[in-house]
């Protein structure tokens, strides 16, 4: 391996070996400088122990990067005589008095839970690594001048200074999501204490944990709330994460109210965190939707929203990424319109294959609609209050039309589902939508698949990446968040990664666009979330994707409006420690004022991709002062 | 492959087994009595999230015995909104 060192660093050509390759000059360092070994996990360590026996004359940074380290700089791999290291044992107090007793070993302080702290030798590392109960070891990385790249980004980070006093200290943050990994560092106080207030498993028949019992759950098999998908820990971590390795959430002074969530009942996931919030400020994020509802704000969850919330209780919620998924459609008709639209349904691997849309009209209007099979049967929906049910040996269809009281828009029904030994390409493509204009006042109509991965319409003139914001991201009551591309490149365990495919500063590709069916201004702002790096569950399924996790360092770089929407409850969880009476109409109206524009968003005071434009939180904080 | 026709009213019992359901009252009556209406169609839970919101979980069949009193909205699924999913 080859070092190349800054010409302008003076230093004697003694100890060094030069050579010239393509007109570069490649220096190799042989004398003997210090390295700190970074040890990632066991198997790097002990490497890193045979690799300074075995091969002395090799380069420090070599060693280090044989035994895994990914740091970009081989100048700041440094040797010293000892190392700190967080161990995660099962059985910390044992441990720590064992280790005390080791030789070349200082510090060593249990941190709560099964975590303990240390400085330990590399005479001993291979003796701490072999101890029965030592589960992991991994070096306490010095910090770069930037955290994270998120944080310089929305202003919270200057010079590798946070810019404000506020860390969301005596605020509570609710997260609803695929789960937590709280063996996670990220999820404890500099103490090592859990930061999370409790913990409601929708899973498992409505489990509530308090700390004590997360504690225990943690340090032994249970893992209560556990996180299979990956999903809500980096969520968690981007929002609250305390600082762990490089990376820190952005409010990491929060306490935490965590629910795992059965993906029906998040209504009852944010009423329960709001209850358990008490009077302290909290806002929930919710990284998770749907396209079932009428996308006018009038969801009974999104109306539920409105209820729980109000000051010192703000709901924060991802746009959606279905700006390409082409599950939308959506026209002005006139009189006698007509227009067909061809769509195929997806066959689902896992799951019984099926495809339920929902198009919507005002109850003013009038439309015919029809379904046309593969095979050219016409089916048309039944008139406002009825269904009709259709059956094969292979699959059901229902047609329905209705009309809910709490909404002024027609709802128009279909629903298919397929039998799985009866499944074929010839079954699930080519089905028509035909709809027909009656009576125009408004005249507007518009259809959405219930989500992204079930179908897709051909495309079509109706087909529009507009109106693709999620329910319930177009509720009144929340805080409905886009997604732009703060960085193109992450570290994993197959080395570097880059997509060249996005450009810096412009909003995702797949970011929802608004507005809202009604034309209400939704999402309300964007803020980085492509590509966000943050805590990795262990044995999740994200830790299966070799290009985007580093798993001995817990992390992993993932994007979605998911991550982008943790990053502003981070910075409401800001605002309420500056202002615990905050209400969501002032929280978003100052997000929506100190709003930063780009090039990339232009001047316009509101935009589909950017919404009022990107996060700028030292300037929404400005205006609360 | 040619689809029969099964007429039937919206929320009948076409699709059996208990689905989670939001109840809002409709004018003139009240959130207690759409509770006590859930218990005695053997809802299998039946709470208050917020004044005007009900939460249960209902046989789909039996929706519309709450229909004279509370509209009944069928909750849908969501998903993660990581790009990779």
């Amino acid at each position: 391996m080859t070092i190349s060192e800054p010409e302008s660093e003076p230093e004697s050509e003694a100890g060094r070996k030069v050579a010239t390759e393509g007109g570069v000059t490649m220096v190799r360092r042989v004398n003997k400088i210090k390295t700190t070994f970074k040890l990632i996990n066991k198997a790097s360590v002990s490497l890193v122990s045979i690799v300074a026996r075995k091969k002395e004359d090799l380069a420090p940074s070599s060693m280090a990067r044989l035994a895994g380290f990914h740091g970009e700089d081989a100048k700041r791999i440094h040797e010293t005589d000892q190392t700190s290291v967080l161990i995660e044992t099962r059985e910390p107090e044992q441990l720590a008095a064992r280790l005390a007793d080791l030789p070349h070993t200082k510090g060593v302080h249990p941190l709560g839970g099964s975590f303990v702290s240390a400085q330990i030798g590399s005479e001993v590392i291979e003796t701490v690594l072999t101890d029965p109960v030592v589960r992991r070891v991994q070096a306490k990385k010095e910090s770069r001048p930037h955290l994270t790249e998120t944080l310089p980004e929305i202003g919270l980070l200057r010079q590798g200074a946070r810019q404000i006093q506020e860390d969301g200290t005596g605020v509570l943050i609710g997260i609803v999501d695929s789960g937590f990994d709280l063996s996670h560092p990220a999820f404890r106080d500099a103490n090592g204490n859990l930061r999370v207030e409790a913990l409601l498993d929708q899973t498992a028949g409505n489990g509530e944990y308090t700390p004590a019992q997360l504690e225990r759950g943690w340090s032994g098999h249970a893992r209560p709330g556990a996180d299979a998908d990956g999903h809500g820990t980096h969520v968690a971590s981007i929002a609250a994460g305390s600082k762990f390795l490089d990376y820190e959430g952005v409010a990491p002074g929060a306490q935490l109210l965590l629910v795992k969530t059965d993906y029906i009942n998040t209504d009852d996931a944010v009423s329960w965190i709001f209850r358990k919030a008490g009077n302290l400020p909290c806002v929930v994020n919710m990284s998770l939707g749907h396209h079932f509802g009428a996308h006018d704000g009038t969801d009974q969850e999104e109306r539920l929203h409105r209820a729980l919330s109000g000051p010192g209780r703000i709901i924060v919620i991802s746009a959606g990424n279905a700006r390409d998924d082409a599950i939308h459609i959506g026209a002005r008709f006139l009189v006698d319109e007509v227009q067909a639209v061809r769509f195929d349904v997806r066959h689902q691997q896992t799951g019984p294959t099926s495809l339920a849309f929902t198009l919507w009209y005002d109850q003013h209007d009038r439309f015919d609609v029809e379904v046309i099979t593969p095979f050219g049967q016409v089916l048309r929906v039944p008139a406002l209050g009825n269904s009709d049910v259709y059956q094969t040996q292979s699959h059901d269809l229902e047609l329905a039309c209705r009309r809910y009281s709490w909404s002024r828009a027609v709802q128009v029904l279909i629903s298919l589902g397929f039998r799985s030994e009866f499944v074929t390409d010839r079954l699930l493509k080519g089905w028509q939508l035909r709809i027909t204009c009656r009576r125009a006042i408004i005249g507007r109509i518009d259809g959405w698949m219930n989500n992204h991965g079930f179908g897709v319409f051909a495309p079509h003139p109706l087909v529009e990446t507009t109106r693709t914001v999620s329910v319930s991201a177009t509720g009144e009551a929340c805080i409905a968040v886009a997604s732009y591309v703060s960085h193109a490149e992450w570290q994993s365990d197959q080395g570097p990664q880059v997509d060249q495919r996005v450009l810096l500063g412009r909003s995702s590709p797949f970011s929802s666009l608004g507005p809202t069916r009604d034309g209400r201004w939704k999402p309300d702002l964007a803020a980085p979330g492509q590509y966000i790096t943050a805590a990795l569950a262990d044995l999740s399924e994200l830790a299966k994707s070799p290009d985007r996790s580093q798993v001995n360092d817990r992390l992993v770089s993932i994007e979605g409006t998911s991550m982008a929407a943790p990053v502003v409850t981070g910075a409401v969880a800001l605002m309420l420690q500056r202002d615990p009476t905050l209400t969501p109409e002032k929280a978003r109206n100052i997000l929506a004022k100190s709003a930063r524009h780009d090039g990339h968003t232009g001047a316009a005071p509101w935009t589909t991709d950017y919404g009022y434009g990107k996060l700028n939180l030292i300037a929404a904080l400005d205006l609360l002062k | 492959m040619w689809l029969k026709k099964r007429s039937a009213k919206v929320n009948t019992e076409h699709d059996r087994g208990a689905v989670a359901v939001l109840v809002e009252a409709l004018p003139g009556h009240s959130d207690e009595e759409v509770v006590n209406r859930l218990r005695m169609i053997g809802a299998h839970r039946a709470e208050v999230l917020a004044p005007g919101f009900v939460l249960a979980a209902i046989e789909r069949g039996r929706i519309e015995e709450l229909e004279d009193i509370a509209q009944v909205g069928i909750k849908p699924e969501k998903r993660l909104l990581g790009a990779a999913y």
